[in-house]
């Protein structure tokens, strides 16, 4: 398992590669394919999950479609073009900054 | 087969989610299809549905559910998110503003009190509030009013009458004290049995100590040491200046006395018969001194560390000792300056016995000293006690030629 503090500044930017690489998704689709990509290792709780899916709602880069399982109301989310070009850049920085540390806390040669 | 929750069992979900506080419909609707989606995994296992929704919520943990709607609304809430920036911004501004202040103040720059005052003005008025409020609507479930409340009114108390301290306004005293016993009484107790009431779900927050315990120390600066050790050691050395004065000039004074006391008859009588009793006052205020913090015969270089601010009231200020003292000095001075001829001499009674007068800057005011350290107060009276006997001693040797 991943530790909760870890995960927390990466979260938005794990939600919005997924919705960028598979299209629309549901809430529970993007938990389990975290887990499935993680091999278990990530487990996303729906606590951590929702507030930030509103958030990027919200904020205009993620836009919802609704859809009826039965009587049960099912919310796709996929990305708007802006919080496209924003997730390249967010993806980025995180490659850039994993780099960063691992050069930073790579073990020095004896 | 695929197994799937039936219409009734989703009103039922949908039910208790709205009973547990999840309200918001936006938010409600994708948690319900979560916890579906959930239940309906768990049920491919073979599970029935009311096991598998039980097992499901036990998971969960139902009170994290208006946790969770209440962190979403606060972080889509975009006056508040806003009003965080600004509150935080605002606090900033006039901690700087203060900060820079008692710069200025170190350098005595023209504006320091003015910034000082603005500053801590800013602070407390409108960042302090600000900053419970938030805090207050930030609490998840049953927010606890009073918490908030104490806290403020602590923070409130410990920075004005800092202020008041720094400014020497009347009153600081008494709200630094008001303080204390709001932080030990009030803000500690009701922080300590919130933490234990719900150990699991708050999140300790360290601000809030750091907060107590610098408001604490604060408190302490500002009551108790007025003065550093160095100032202490300094005043503690004129002090002892003074007593090895005042035995020489008693030594000279009686061994005088002893010669000529005889020939200078009743005037020399009448000046020994003053001293020894103006003497014997303040003898008795610094004594009362040292019983005022328990150190009663100890010599002052011992004494002087210990403070205990109401030691100068016990002493001369509340039974009028002080004012006693100065009314028989200026009787003294009177029958001086009657007795003597000599300008140089009638001018030196007149400097050394300028403490008697009750005109501002020129008299000694004891109820001055009600509120200074008592190292402060002994060496003014060690002093003046040493003004009375070289007064003697110019008088006296004055009076054989």
């Amino acid at each position: 398992m991943i530790a909760n503090d870890l995960l927390k500044g990466t979260l938005r930017t794990i939600v919005l590669k997924l919705l960028a690489d598979n299209g629309r998704m549901y809430g529970y689709e993007i938990t389990k394919k975290v887990e499935e990509l993680s091999t278990g290792k990530i487990k996303l709780t729906f606590g951590a999950l929702y507030p930030v899916l509103h958030k990027l709602e919200a904020d205009g880069h993620i836009k919802t479609e609704t859809e009826y399982v039965g009587k049960r109301v099912r919310k796709y989310y996929t990305l708007t073009e802006t919080g496209r070009s924003w997730t390249e850049q967010k993806v980025d920085e995180f490659f850039d900054f994993v780099n960063t540390l691992t050069y930073v806390l790579k073990p020095t040669p004896a | 087969m695929h197994a799937e929750i039936i219409d009734s069992q989703l009103v039922r979900i949908r039910n208790e989610l709205s009973a547990s506080g999840l309200t918001y419909e936006q938010l409600q609707d994708d948690i319900l299809d979560h916890i579906c989606c959930m239940v309906e995994e768990e049920m491919e296992f073979g599970n029935d549905f009311e096991s598998s929704y039980r097992t499901i919520m036990t998971s969960i943990g139902e009170t994290r559910l208006s946790g969770l709607q209440h962190e979403t609304i606060l972080l889509l809430d975009k006056k508040f998110q806003r009003m965080k920036r600004i509150t935080y911004l605002v606090g900033l501004l006039g901690s700087l503003t203060a900060i820079t202040g008692s710069f200025f103040k170190m350098f005595h720059w023209p504006g320091a009190s003015i910034m000082l005052t603005l500053g801590f003005f800013i602070v407390v008025a409108i960042f302090l509030p600000a900053y419970f409020i938030m805090s207050y609507r930030e609490q998840e479930e049953k927010p606890n009013i009073i918490f908030p409340i104490v806290g403020y009114l602590s923070l409130f108390l410990i920075f004005t009458g800092a202020v008041f301290k720094v400014m020497h306004w009347p009153g600081a005293n008494i709200a630094l004290k008001v303080s204390l016993v709001f932080i030990l009484v009030g803000f500690l107790p009701l922080y300590i049995v919130q933490i234990f009431k719900r150990s699991s779900q708050t999140k300790i927050n360290p601000a809030y100590i750091i907060m107590v315990l610098v408001g604490l120390s604060i408190v302490l600066i500002l009551t108790r040491i007025n003065l550093s050790k160095d100032a202490i050691d300094r005043y503690t050395e004129i002090t002892l200046l003074y007593q090895e004065s005042i035995e020489l000039l008693d030594q000279k004074n009686a061994d005088f006395l002893n010669e000529y006391g005889d020939s200078l008859g009743e005037q020399a009588m009448k000046i020994k018969q003053y001293t020894n009793e103006l003497c014997a006052m303040a003898d008795h205020m610094t004594e009362g001194l040292l019983v005022g913090i328990d150190q009663a015969g100890i010599p002052i270089e011992q004494a002087a560390g210990r403070d205990f601010r109401n030691a100068a009231r016990d002493a001369f200020i509340d039974n009028g000792l002080g004012d006693k003292f100065k009314e028989l000095s200026r009787e003294y001075e009177k029958y001086l300056l009657q007795i003597v001829t000599d300008p140089l001499v009638k001018n030196q009674v007149e400097l050394g016995l300028m403490y008697s007068s009750d005109r501002f800057i020129i008299g000694w005011m004891p109820q001055d000293y009600a509120d200074e350290p008592l190292i402060l107060s002994y060496m003014k009276i060690i002093g003046l006690k040493r003004q009375i006997v070289q007064v003697e001693e110019i008088v006296l040797a004055s009076l054989l030629n």
